[in-house]
């Protein structure tokens, strides 16, 4: 049963494949191509979810006239639409959710910029310091992004570490990795809580994180950024920073094995979403087709 | 001159007082600096109060205002946010991206601690 296969692929995709990614250390040397599989898997997941709402009835109904011997028209129109009106309530669910959920984090953001420009005014590099006792740097991004860092981060940083940080926030804000972020999470939030793997969306943060830090060090130097991290995560323990830190301090592979290692990433990606279109849905496709003209 | 700049420069003007202060008052101190309409000093004042920046107090027939918060509580007010960002483990998208990521609980809760001694 195509329905059946397809139901079970897209659980296996948004259950059980995320914890086995999350581990796959490899992702770490090619962060984009990283970013680029998670999606493929989330997108692949939601694709292979509609795909069995939509097989789902017809196969039913052709279950049940291949008994019967008989070929209802008006039956076949009743599965379609309920195949139909299925799969429209998935894709609408997930355009909701992320509008909604794109509309609450921009008001969000606007709140936080709206405030930080009250307290102290436009900065002409978007690089705001608040007064406050706890180091923190983060960034606010959106298409006027700004860097906010405390001046508890400039005392325990020294001025290049400070630069380092900087740096990491902006890549985040050129590159816009808010949009990948929303737009994976929007892709996740759409599976019924139990059927999606908690570890996705943080694999998915840290690889962007990475991706900040080769952004960062195009322009400074890594011993730099290598400082700020230490400094900055002593207190949190994050295993996640202590990846980072590792990434930046250890041996990277050579150009020529990590272009390598991005294309077949990619050609995973691709595979993820390709090979279960092809091996399930296309088949399908076909015998219904052949069921609605009567072949 | 734009919504944001004015609402700042009126901000300033009430943070820089000791004393409620009315829309005279305030207008009176932006004026040397900036040519502005009595009434356009009103609409910031309104629109701070309906933000909830400042507080309006009735004083015969005119209106006082003073900030809300102090602007150490308002410096806190943006930490906390950024905490509560990094802490939640929702299903929002963050709306900041942090330079180390996640904050535990435990720390969150002693950083709350810490900042509601200053604010």
């Amino acid at each position: 049963m195509t329905g059946i296969a397809l139901a079970a692929l897209a659980l296996v995709l948004s259950r059980m494949v995320p914890p086995v990614l999350a581990r796959a250390r490899w992702l770490e040397h090619v962060p984009r191509a990283g970013v680029v599989l998670w999606q493929a898997v989330a997108l692949a997941a939601v694709l292979a979810a509609v795909g069995a709402v939509l097989a789902a009835p017809e196969e039913l109904f052709r279950a049940y006239s291949a008994r019967d011997g008989a070929r209802v028209v008006p039956v076949l129109l009743a599965t379609a639409t309920v195949a139909a009106v299925g799969a429209a309530i998935i894709v609408l669910r997930l355009a909701i959710i992320a509008v909604r959920l794109g509309l609450d984090t921009r008001r969000r953001r606007a709140r936080h910029t709206e405030m930080l420009d009250l307290l102290e005014g436009p900065s002409p590099n978007r690089v705001h310091v608040l007064a406050g006792p706890i180091p923190m740097a983060y960034c606010v991004p959106g298409h006027s992004g700004r860097v906010v860092l405390t001046e508890a981060t400039v005392d325990v940083l020294d001025d290049a570490q400070v630069q380092a940080v900087i740096e990491h926030e902006r890549a985040h804000l050129r590159a816009r990795h808010d949009l990948v972020r929303e737009a994976f999470t929007a892709l996740h939030v759409a599976f019924p809580r139990v059927a999606r793997s908690q570890v996705a969306r943080a694999a998915v943060d840290h690889l962007l994180e990475l991706l900040a830090d080769d952004g960062a060090l195009h322009r400074i130097p890594e011993a730099d950024l290598r400082g700020a991290l230490a400094v900055l995560s002593r207190n949190t323990g994050e295993p996640r920073t202590a990846a980072r830190f590792r990434r930046l301090a250890g041996p990277q592979p050579s150009q020529g094995r990590r272009r390598l290692l991005a294309a077949a990433t990619y050609l995973l990606a691709a595979a993820v979403l390709v090979v279960p279109t092809a091996a399930l849905a296309g088949p399908w496709l076909a015998r219904a087709t052949t069921a609605v003209l009567g072949g | 001159m734009a919504m944001g700049d004015l609402e700042r420069a009126v901000m300033a003007q009430l943070w820089g007082s000791s004393t409620p202060r009315t829309v005279r008052e305030v207008h009176a101190a932006l004026e040397p600096t900036r040519p502005l309409a009595y009434t356009t000093v009103m609409t910031v004042l309104d629109r701070l109060a309906k933000k909830g920046l400042v507080t309006q107090e009735r004083e015969g027939r005119a209106y006082r205002y003073f900030p809300a918060r102090t602007r150490e509580q308002l410096a806190a007010d943006l930490m906390l946010d950024a905490l509560a960002d990094a802490t939640e483990p929702s299903d929002r998208v963050a709306a900041l991206q942090h330079f180390v990521g996640r904050v535990s609980s435990d720390e969150a809760a002693a950083i709350r601690a810490a900042l509601d001694e200053k604010a």
